[in-house]
């Protein structure tokens, strides 16, 4: 698979970013411009009353021509799950959903379960369904079985920066799955970036690691270039790992 | 009549219909990106004008905001 598809659109950039967390809008909009990232992740919330309506993220993406990709992001349960999606395609004309069913506050891992349940419903009513999905094989396999557009699953604990905890799980996902692949949540540098795109992975996505970073904009540059560098090194091909050295240098006409 | 509107309880006219909400509470009903859902159901925006709200409607009106 040499170009990064999703519901039959084409990106050119394999990193999808998250909106949240930035110390203000101004350097959001900067680091998801370093970034290079098509796709912005948004989640959905109760508008408030309080007469500033702030920002407008929803023109924002629009006007930098993202795909905007909303998140259930905080529903515990499918049926939550499901609304969320239901007004998230209603308000931002997408059906393509980032599908998050939490099923621990303190982990933030999701109930496997429920997703399940959530994606057949949404796959059914037309929804381009991205799972958020534990980094268990036959999860992904059954999400891909049920028609998700994708499967995402966590390299660590949303927002923990412990990067790709599991790297063998990943390879045997890549090996089982034929949908597009994407590591989400875990990444805490740029290296994760590219060990998940070593393994196979045909994205990542990604939002603390950047938001959070001490300079956002320049993190994001460096997110940029190790999913490029990742996925070229995948396509490359790795030499074998051996214990002991190979000589690089010529063996004869040596001096004497 | 009472209705809750995003888990708030509201006082308004009988009958009202969303657009008339919409407008009661400072939001255009043309703005884009805004979704409403009356008791756990989404009204399309082609059927806001038309939809009235009754005695204990439950109201969620939501919008993208920054999210992961």
């Amino acid at each position: 698979m040499q170009e990064f598809k999703i519901a039959d659109q084409t990106y050119a950039s394999r990193l999808l970013i998250g909106t949240a967390g930035y110390p203000n809008f101004h350097i959001m909009t900067e680091s998801i411009a370093a970034s290079g990232a098509e796709i912005a992740t948004v989640s959905m919330r109760r508008v408030k009353f309080t007469g500033a309506s702030g920002e407008n993220l929803f023109a924002l993406l629009r006007e930098r021509d993202m795909t905007i990709l909303p998140n259930t992001a905080g529903c515990f349960t499918a049926k939550d799950a499901i609304l969320t999606a239901n007004l998230a395609r209603e308000a931002l004309e997408t059906s393509l959903i980032k599908l998050e069913v939490i099923g621990d506050e303190e982990t933030l891992f999701p109930d496997v379960e429920q997703l399940l349940n959530a994606a057949e419903t949404l796959v059914k009513d037309g929804f381009t369904v991205l799972p958020y999905c534990n980094d268990d094989p036959i999860t992904c396999k059954k999400l891909e079985d049920l028609g998700c557009a994708a499967v995402m699953p966590l390299g660590a604990p949303i927002g923990s920066g412990m990067g790709i905890r599991n790297p063998y799980n990943i390879q045997i996902i890549r090996d089982l799955v034929q949908v597009p692949l994407i590591v989400d949540a875990g990444v805490g540098t740029a290296s994760d970036a590219a060990i998940a795109m070593e393994l196979g992975c045909d994205g990542v996505l990604l939002n603390t690691a950047v938001a959070k970073a001490h300079r956002p904009v320049l993190m994001a540059e460096a997110m940029k270039k190790a999913v490029e560098a990742g996925r070229a090194a995948f396509l490359a091909g790795r030499i074998p790992r051996k214990l002991y050295a190979t000589a690089s240098s010529p063996q004869t006409g040596m001096i004497e | 009549m009472k209705i809750h509107v995003n888990g708030e309880e509201k006082t308004v006219d009988p009958n009202l219909n969303i657009c008339d909400l919409l407008i009661v509470l400072e939001l255009n009903p043309k703005q884009a990106g805004i979704a409403v859902a009356v008791n756990r159901e989404v009204v399309p925006k082609t059927a806001w004008q038309a939809t009235e709200l009754r005695e204990n409607s439950d109201v969620e009106i939501i919008r993208a905001v920054q999210g992961g």
